[in-house]
């Protein structure tokens, strides 16, 4: 079932790239908008901020339309939107390090239709983990920022983290090792466990 | 073994997996997406563009229409549900706005079959910094056609004062001045077929003094009396006890001034926030009668001028013995008169001023017996230069 869902999804895509490229205007708000989605999801936890990610993923989105006539698969539309977002996450983080501005880290706020419970955390844990990961994600290197974003947020396989990310599989699978062990020496999630945390499962 | 488990990782950046892009985003992306890529110009050039694009942008107030969903479109909102429930809400008038953004106005029915009318600023990103990103009204919109002033908190935080409403029919453009010379002129939007009407928004700056707002009909002749907006102008209404004194047979009394505050009671709107609002307090109500009454609103007929009333005391199907008219009136009023059906003066009474940091009103409350109010008219008075306000009717019961 799964994998006919997934053939209806890439035909899907194939025909609203078609149509964006004969000039419907549907077309392109669709693709605007998945193009937007995808990229926002992933600057946001690289910056960790929605102001900053809305600039880069319409940065994104921008460069995806009008990239768009070059790529050659459609059913590629998502890889190319994520390569597209490194390249600009990358460049949105130097441009930071020059004009720091303070905000609550996204991970922080409460979100309007946030379920009141992800099932088997206790909320309040679930807070502390969010608030604890947010800083120490900040200290990771930034390919390996990159890596765990694109592999916690959006599911992606290795295969499609190194084509994102331009390196080889064995470089993605690298990063993510790295990032991942970065993240459990670090003082703050060290400590964390998840069955002490208020994990029930 | 590893305390941080996949799972944790997974749960922590949930919110990241539920980001959705706004419309306003979405918007922007696709009309730089399909813009003819231009050259740079110098940058002194471009600075002296910038700075006539800004200076355009706040002559002009609002800009084209840019709103994803054209005039017509019906799509399931919010309606005053804030996200509890979802209604069908059609388009009537979308554009942008220089500091609030793209925003749309959409018209929709309630549950119990009450019309309401919308607006809502898109840029969700901005309203969640700078407060409440909807406003609007329901009531018999069909019939008021000069509901006008709207009342957009939001716009207000972002530092422009946003209003908008219903044209009456045949009206083709809505019209700001303000005492300072301040002239802002839009045209309405008509809607589609399925939602008749001609609907407007202004988004003007700050500091207009005296601003009223006129719709102009073909050959822009000006239609109807202007409607005083000035208020919307003056910055928030803080609670204030404007009058006090003690009625015969109701007591004492005291007359406050406030704002009002948003309401809304099964998705129906019955209040939008910032109306003016006048309430008179009892100290010591007698038996049968309320301890406070008053309302929120303005007089379309009227600039400025608003009139309520307490019932002292108020059973069904008696008279009461006491009536306190009661309201608002504009600043240059000197006095508030009842005129019997003869035209003769029947009762007359000294306006107050308002506080100093409240709009530029006065208040005015005058006691009388339900006798004196029949087929009477009330009206407000400038004794300097005999300007008086329209006669308006008033309840004799």
């Amino acid at each position: 079932m799964a994998e006919i869902n997934h053939g209806q999804a890439r035909a899907n895509l194939t025909d609203e790239v078609a149509r964006y490229r004969a000039g419907d205007p549907t077309a392109a708000e669709t693709l605007a908008r998945r193009a937007t989605r995808l990229a926002l999801r992933t600057a946001a936890v690289i910056l960790s901020s929605r102001e900053e990610a809305s600039d880069v993923a319409q940065d994104v989105a921008v460069d995806v339309l009008r990239s768009l006539p070059k790529l050659r698969e459609p059913e590629a539309f998502d890889g190319w939107v994520h390569k597209i977002t490194v390249r600009h996450a990358m460049r949105a983080l130097k441009r930071r390090q020059h004009s720091r501005t303070a905000e609550t880290p996204l991970a922080l706020l409460p979100e309007p239709d946030e379920p009141a419970a992800i099932e088997g955390y206790d909320p309040a844990a679930l807070l502390s983990a969010r608030a604890a990961l947010a800083d120490a994600l900040a200290e990771l290197p930034v390919k390996q920022r990159l890596a765990i974003a694109l592999r916690y947020v959006h599911d992606l396989p290795d295969r499609e983290i190194a084509a994102a990310l331009g390196c080889r599989v064995g470089t993605a699978h690298a990063l993510l090792s790295r990032g991942r062990t970065a993240l459990r020496q670090n003082p703050s999630l060290a400590a964390l466990d998840p069955t002490t945390a208020g994990a029930t499962r | 073994m590893s305390k941080l488990d996949d799972s944790l990782i997974h749960a922590a950046l949930a919110p990241a997996r539920r980001i959705e892009p706004t419309d306003a985003e979405i918007v922007r992306v696709v009309a730089r997406a399909t813009r003819a890529p231009r050259q740079r110009m110098p940058l002194r050039r471009r600075s002296l563009a910038l700075a006539l694009v800004g200076a355009l942008l706040l002559t002009a107030a609002a800009g084209a229409a840019t709103g994803l969903l054209p005039i017509g479109s019906v799509f399931e909102g919010d309606g005053f549900h804030d996200g509890a429930r979802k209604v069908n809400e059609t388009v009537v008038a979308n554009g942008t706005a220089p500091k609030s953004g793209p925003w749309r106005i959409t018209a929709f029915e309630t549950e119990r079959g009450v019309s309401c009318l919308k607006l809502e600023l898109l840029d969700v990103a901005a309203g969640s910094r700078n407060g409440p990103r909807s406003s609007g009204y329901c009531g018999h919109i069909g019939a008021t056609e000069a509901f006008g002033h709207g009342t957009a908190e939001a716009g207000d935080r972002r530092g422009e004062i946003i209003l908008f409403g219903r044209a009456p029919d045949g009206a083709r453009a809505v019209k700001l001045t303000g005492a300072n010379g301040v002239a802002i002129t839009m045209p309405t939007q008509t809607a589609s077929a399925g939602m008749p009407g001609n609907y407007w928004l202004i988004a003007a700056p700050r500091g207009v003094e005296d601003a009223s707002v006129r719709f102009l009909g073909a050959d822009d002749r000006p239609q109807g009396a202007p409607i005083d907006v000035s208020y919307r102008f003056s910055g928030r209404i803080k609670p204030a006890i404007v009058m006090s004194g003690t009625a015969p047979f109701a007591g004492p009394w005291k007359l406050k001034a406030y704002e009002s505050e948003r309401s809304v009671v099964d998705g129906d709107l019955y209040q939008p926030e910032g109306l003016p609002c006048q309430t008179v307090f009892l100290g010591d109500p007698p038996p049968g009668t309320s301890g406070g009454s008053g309302g929120c609103g303005f007089q379309p007929r009227s600039p400025g001028f608003t009139i309520h009333q307490l019932r002292a005391p108020a059973f069904v199907n008696t008279k009461p013995k006491e009536i306190l008219s009661f309201g608002m009136s504009p600043e240059s009023a000197d006095a508030v008169e009842i005129v019997s059906s003869d035209g003769d003066v029947v009762r007359s009474v000294l306006v107050k001023p308002g506080p100093q940091d409240g709009p530029d009103s006065t208040y005015w409350l005058v006691v009388t017996g339900p006798d004196v109010l029949e087929d009477a008219k009330v009206r407000w008075v400038d004794r300097d230069t005999g300007e008086r306000g329209p006669e308006l009717s008033i309840d004799p019961s």
